[in-house]
């Protein structure tokens, strides 16, 4: 092991992440993050809101804001099918704790990724905006990204105040 | 030292007694001779001290027997509380307060001898001056006030709160019973159920009572505000407050504090002129801000009037054109150029002094209210002054909900709003239904589709209802699918990931575990009420 090898940042030693596939590709999201797996349940649709999180689902009596990274990552969006599932993430929204789910078109397990198969974006060369890329590590012999949930939120949340969205999208509460 | 709890024990009930003591001094200030003012002050002292020195608050404990001496001196009538002994014991007042905030303020001897000063120099007629710390006060215990007062407990605000969720829960989960006993049709299970609502919706009631505060609870600090904003404008000023008794829930009493202080500020530095200018005019030499309250069916009506100069339009019309919030030639009537200083852009300290305009924290006044899911209305007219009207919701937590479905979807809205439900009549097809106006009892009431309105998949609508809901004085004719009924809707707030959807105003679970949206009345009717191009305009500024 030489130097060079050692992670690049102090949050990028070994990590446990769950595993999930999105459109065609496969993701990984660190598992400190998530509180459960759920089956597809009943979705509401918030009329005029955008795209990125058009739904509400209630997870055990709290009402969840359903976000689907297709959008973020350019993917098509097909409709939920019976390996879909909704990942209930805890995640701080403008600096307060909240949950928050997202869409998964299947989850396959949780692993840990040793730091020295985790490797920063390079620069150029994806195809996905390497601002919301933490990471790619290499699991079973596949390059799988690891989103950075939280700069992609933020991000939302900062377009958000910044623009209206849709017909509806004229906030008061902005 | 002593543990942490034991502290929060002692701050909750200096905290009560040092607000008690701010009011004191301030009706002091308006009646100078009222004995038990008077001795209501020197109890709030003297339990203060005795508190203090029971809590090993030294410092405090000492400081506060200064005072209480000094104060001896009106009590016993040989000084008059003037107004300046009363700044100086206002100055002590938030001596005490930054003491018990923990800070270390320096200065304590200074306002003691100011005291002693501004007592000696206050005395009724000839009187001999007093001592400027006499002998331990003599002073007689504070006695309880005993006759009308009943038992009180202190709860802490975050008991209260689980209480409320616990509540929620209870209501969730009493309503998926009721499906589930309705649809079983099991005699002794209907009526056990029936029983748990009943009881239930008292639970909910009871709660939410705890939860009610009087306005009068935030009043105090704004007779002080304006105490000190008069003196340092040199502009007399009184504030009249009406309707204190008047209960909000807690959150809503709390949060409201801040934007009535923006306004407050604003109408004594920007909206009253000085005496001099105001004898010119032949207005009372003395302003006057008016703060009053009062319930009107599920919303509190908050009203904050000044009589000073009033919005001057012309300079707020050049600023709006100036920032390219209006065309040139825009043709903006006088309650929209009004409603354009709740804009941010209008905000900014610089903008504000060349406006001889408010601005100053208007957004904040309009962000606050409509996070309480309230609404500004603003009414001024020039050399008369300026009135601003906050409406707002009796509760943040739980509201009787009217059930309705558009396109298969579920909606639920406040029944506090919802005026009558009719038959959309045959002649106006689902086609425009948006664009129709409805003749309700020789009154017009312009619809709206929620199918368009939420763009939902078109499907014939058989025999469309249309609600009549009403908000701000303005009645706007939803119509929808179908009726489903009445419920209890817990208000779950929306994530910040839905801030920028201002359609609804929170979300709510329902019996069978679906969520559904809860339609924000206020900002429906404001959307069909003015249709114009200003309108849409309007709301892209203040969004």
């Amino acid at each position: 092991m030489t130097l060079m090898s050692r992670p690049a940042s102090r949050s990028l030693g070994n990590i446990d992440v769950v595993t999930l596939r999105l459109g065609q590709d496969t993701l990984a999201i660190r598992a400190e993050m998530l509180r459960e797996v759920l089956e597809p349940v009943s979705i509401t649709r918030v009329p005029g809101a955008p795209e990125f999180c058009c739904g509400l689902v209630n997870v055990r009596g709290t009402v969840v804001p359903l976000s689907d990274l297709r959008v973020t990552f350019g993917m098509p969006r097909t409709p939920l099918g019976p390996d879909s599932r909704i990942l209930v993430l805890d995640l701080p929204l403008s600096g307060r704790a909240s949950v928050v789910g997202i869409v998964a078109d299947a989850v396959h397990e949780v692993t840990r990724v040793e730091s020295h198969m985790l490797q920063t974006v390079p620069a150029v060369g994806t195809r996905w905006p390497p601002q919301f890329i933490e990471a790619i590590a290499r699991i079973g012999g596949n390059f799988v990204m690891l989103p950075d949930i939280p700069a992609i939120f933020a991000a939302f949340l900062g377009g958000q105040s910044a623009t209206t969205v849709g017909p509806q999208g004229q906030g008061a509460a902005a | 030292m002593i543990d942490a709890e034991t502290l929060a024990i002692f701050r909750t009930e200096a905290d009560g007694l040092v607000e008690s003591l701010e009011a004191g001094l301030l009706t002091l200030q308006e009646r100078p001779g009222d004995r038990s003012v008077i001795d209501q002050v020197f109890r709030d002292l003297h339990t203060l001290k005795g508190t203090g020195g029971m809590f090993g608050q030294t410092e405090l404990a000492a400081f506060v027997h200064g005072f209480e001496s000094a104060f001896e001196a009106i009590r016993s009538g040989t000084s008059v509380a003037s107004p300046a002994l009363i700044a100086v014991c206002l100055k002590a007042h938030d001596h005490i307060m930054s003491l018990l905030a923990g800070e270390r303020p320096g200065g304590a001897g200074t306002i003691l001898a100011d005291l002693a000063t501004a007592v000696s120099g206050s005395a009724p007629a000839d009187e001999q001056i007093l001592p400027e710390v006499p002998t331990e006060a003599s002073a007689s215990a504070s006695q309880e006030s005993g006759a009308k007062t009943i038992p009180m407990m202190r709860i802490s605000a975050e008991r209260l709160d689980e209480m409320m969720d616990r509540v929620g829960e209870l209501v969730i989960a009493e309503a998926r019973l009721a499906e589930i006993a309705a649809r079983s049709g099991v005699p002794a299970l209907v009526s056990v159920t029936e029983d748990i609502q009943r009881l239930a919706s008292s639970m909910r009631d009871a709660t939410m009572s705890i939860r009610m505060t009087p306005i009068s609870s935030i009043t105090g600090r704004f007779r002080r505000l304006v105490h000190d904003l008069a003196r340092q404008l040199d502009k007399p000023i009184d504030l009249v407050i009406e309707g204190e008794e008047t209960e909000l829930d807690k959150a809503v009493v709390e949060q409201l504090a801040e934007p009535l202080m923006h306004l407050i500020r604003n109408a004594a530095d920007h909206g009253i002129e000085d005496a001099a200018t105001r004898s010119r005019l032949g207005k009372s030499p003395s302003g006057q801000i008016r703060l009053s309250a009062r319930q009107s069916g599920g919303e509190v009506e908050v009203e904050l009037a000044d009589d000073g100069r009033g919005l001057d339009e012309a300079r707020i019309r050049a600023k709006a054109i100036d920032l390219g919030l209006l065309g040139l030639d825009a043709d903006v009537g006088s309650a929209d150029l009004q409603r354009l200083i709740l804009s941010p852009g209008f905000s900014t300290a610089q903008q504000v002094t060349e406006l001889s305009g408010r601005g100053v924290g208007m957004d904040v006044v309009r962000r606050t209210v409509s996070e309480l899911r309230g609404s500004v209305d603003i009414a001024s007219s020039s050399g008369s002054g300026t009135r601003v009207v906050i409406r707002l919701p009796l509760t943040l937590a739980i509201i009787s909900g009217l059930l309705v479905e558009v396109a298969g979807e579920r909606f639920t809205i406040p029944l506090s709003t919802v005026e009558e439900i009719v038959e959309l009549p045959e002649r106006s097809g689902p086609a425009d239904a948006s664009s129709r106006f409805l003749d309700i009892r020789g009154r017009l009431v312009p619809t709206m589709s929620l199918r368009e309105v939420f763009a939902s998949p078109p499907a014939p609508e058989m025999f469309p209802k249309v609600v009549i809901v009403g908000a701000s004085g303005a009645r706007v004719g939803l119509v929808v699918d179908r009726i489903i009924g009445s419920n209890q809707t817990v208000i779950k707030q929306l994530s910040p990931l839905h801030a920028g959807v201002s359609t609804f105003s929170g979300a709510t679970i329902l019996g069978d575990g679906a969520v559904a949206l809860i339609l924000d009345v206020a900002t429906l009717v404001n959307q069909s009420k003015r249709p114009a191009p200003i309108e849409r305009h309007l709301q892209e500024v203040l969004a």
